[in-house]
């Protein structure tokens, strides 16, 4: 197959499919072509979405790549699809940060962190399927782990909970929150620019990190 | 912009007498400690300074006069700073105690800061770009599976008379007074509703009758739409209960057409036994 027409197939395999899809995943459904000459192609495709001023970008999101439309014209696609962004109360972003950030954790270890009741906040958040239980402790009253899922991953555009940045930068010694230019890789820069540097220059140091979630 | 009447928000729930607030704005006794401390422009290590403890109290009772539900867990991180306290002022000759005292405030500090990296990820998770509302991708909704029968719920003679009256009732007022007896063979509609069914697309059933003004064409339509899906030709789904009813081509359309039975046909419409290919 062709360069051009791999790339084509592959924006079409995308476009049909909205959620992430995998590498693997593109392989199987094109068959004939190598999971390296894929990935390449979506690299490339990668940087032309973004030097041809598209209005769609390719991320790398939650184990696979995603369509995704340019943060720039978020305001003419809600209004389109007349759709309310999704509300996330600072209860449901510290606990979700908490789960992130400390998979497989019990309610009474969330409480603690927090100093609260977690309850409420764990029901809105497996109802809204961003987390999920991952087993039971074995421990007296075998409590429930709880885990992240795949659409948390989704929702915040990373890649893997590795692509979270890291806890320690935040330690802020002295107390001045926020003055901290914590890991500006992960989080600071907008996300159009992610995809572009993604699989070919960090192909050796993203490997590493997220063959895991392949 | 029209100005509607709205209620106020519901700031203040009506139910009570009382009015009962939520306050919103700490999530806890760490976050309102946490909010002291910056506020003070101190450091959480210096959470017992004493004006922490006596501004955290004048909070509590602060909540108290609005009628707030103070939580237990507030008055636990109370007595926790007042105990703290109480081991800085008075005289302790015991050295257990003091170390005690070390304890308490050391754990306090830890899980202030623990709490604070934790606050500060959240905030940080937050500014990111949000898919629904920075981005968004394609839906990526699957076209209903035809073969799958899980799906659509497959309609029922109930359903179909149902669709059936609908239509009638749509004709009620352009059926001409006068009625005349007229032959329509049924054989002769079945090739306009083969015609309607394109390979792998569905029509809805109202499109079926919609350019049909007569009712005698409609039934007899009808009635050779009954015997089609009888033979398998076509299929006759609904996506939801109560739903548009989909017609689409059955497993047995390209199946050589039988005679049309004649006992379907020396019933209510009048018609003649034809060939029914024509």
């Amino acid at each position: 197959m062709e360069e051009d027409q791999l790339k084509s197939v592959l924006e079409s395999l995308l476009f049909a499919a909205g959620e992430p899809v995998s590498l693997t995943r593109l392989a199987g459904a094109i068959e004939t072509v190598p999971r390296e000459t894929i990935r390449a192609a979506l690299a490339a495709m990668a940087t032309a979405y973004l030097s041809e001023n598209r209005g769609i970008f390719l991320e790398e999101v939650a184990g696979g790549y995603q369509l995704r439309t340019r943060k720039e014209y978020a305001g003419y696609v809600r209004r389109l699809l007349a759709t309310k962004p999704p509300r996330l109360s600072r209860p449901l972003l510290e606990t979700l940060a908490i789960i992130a950030y400390r998979p497989n954790i019990t309610r009474p270890e969330i409480e603690e962190l927090r100093g609260v009741d977690c309850g409420g906040v764990l029901e809105t958040l497996g109802e809204r399927g961003l987390i999920r239980i991952s087993g039971r402790k074995e421990a007296p009253g075998r409590p429930a782990l709880y885990e992240t899922t795949p659409a948390f991953l989704e929702l915040f555009g990373l890649k893997s909970l590795d692509d979270l940045p890291n806890l320690e930068e935040f330690q802020a010694l002295n107390g001045t929150v926020g003055d901290v230019p914590a890991a500006p890789s992960a989080t600071a820069s907008p996300d159009p620019q992610q995809p572009s540097s993604d699989p070919e220059d960090a192909a050796g140091a993203e490997k590493e990190r997220t063959s895991g979630t392949e | 912009m029209i100005e509607k009447p709205s209620p106020p928000p519901d700031s203040v729930p009506a139910a009570d007498a009382v009015p009962r607030v939520e306050l919103p704005i700490y999530q806890g006794p760490l976050d309102l400690l946490l909010h002291l401390i910056k506020r003070a422009e101190l450091d959480p290590r210096d959470v017992s300074a004493s004006i922490i403890t006596e501004q955290y109290l004048a909070h509590l009772d602060l909540m108290r006069e609005l009628n707030l539900d103070v939580a237990g867990e507030y008055l636990v991180m109370a007595a926790t700073l007042l105990l703290i306290k109480s081991f800085a002022l008075l005289p302790h000759p015991d050295l257990k105690d003091d170390e005690e005292a070390e304890e308490l405030k050391r754990d306090l500090i830890e899980r202030l800061l623990e709490y604070q990296r934790y606050r500060e990820a959240a905030a940080k998770l937050e500014a990111r770009d949000l898919l629904g509302r920075d981005v968004f991708a394609a839906s990526g909704e699957k076209p209903p599976d035809p073969a799958s029968d899980a799906a659509p719920y497959t309609v029922s003679l109930f359903d179909l008379v149902q669709a059936m009256a609908a239509v009638l009732k749509r004709l009620g007022d352009r059926t001409p007074r006068t009625i005349a007896l007229r032959d329509i063979p049924i054989a002769d509609c079945i090739p306009r509703i083969l015609a309607a069914l394109v390979d792998g697309e569905r029509v809805t059933f109202a499109s079926l009758f919609a350019d049909l003004d007569d009712r005698a064409v409609v039934i007899a339509t009808f009635i050779a739409l009954l015997e089609l899906i009888r033979r398998g030709a076509v299929r006759a789904t609904q996506e939801v209960r109560y739903g548009p009813i989909f017609l689409e081509r059955g497993e047995r359309f390209d199946a050589p057409a039988t005679p049309v039975i004649a006992a379907a046909e020396s019933g209510a419409t009048p018609a003649q036994p034809e060939e029914p290919e024509s």
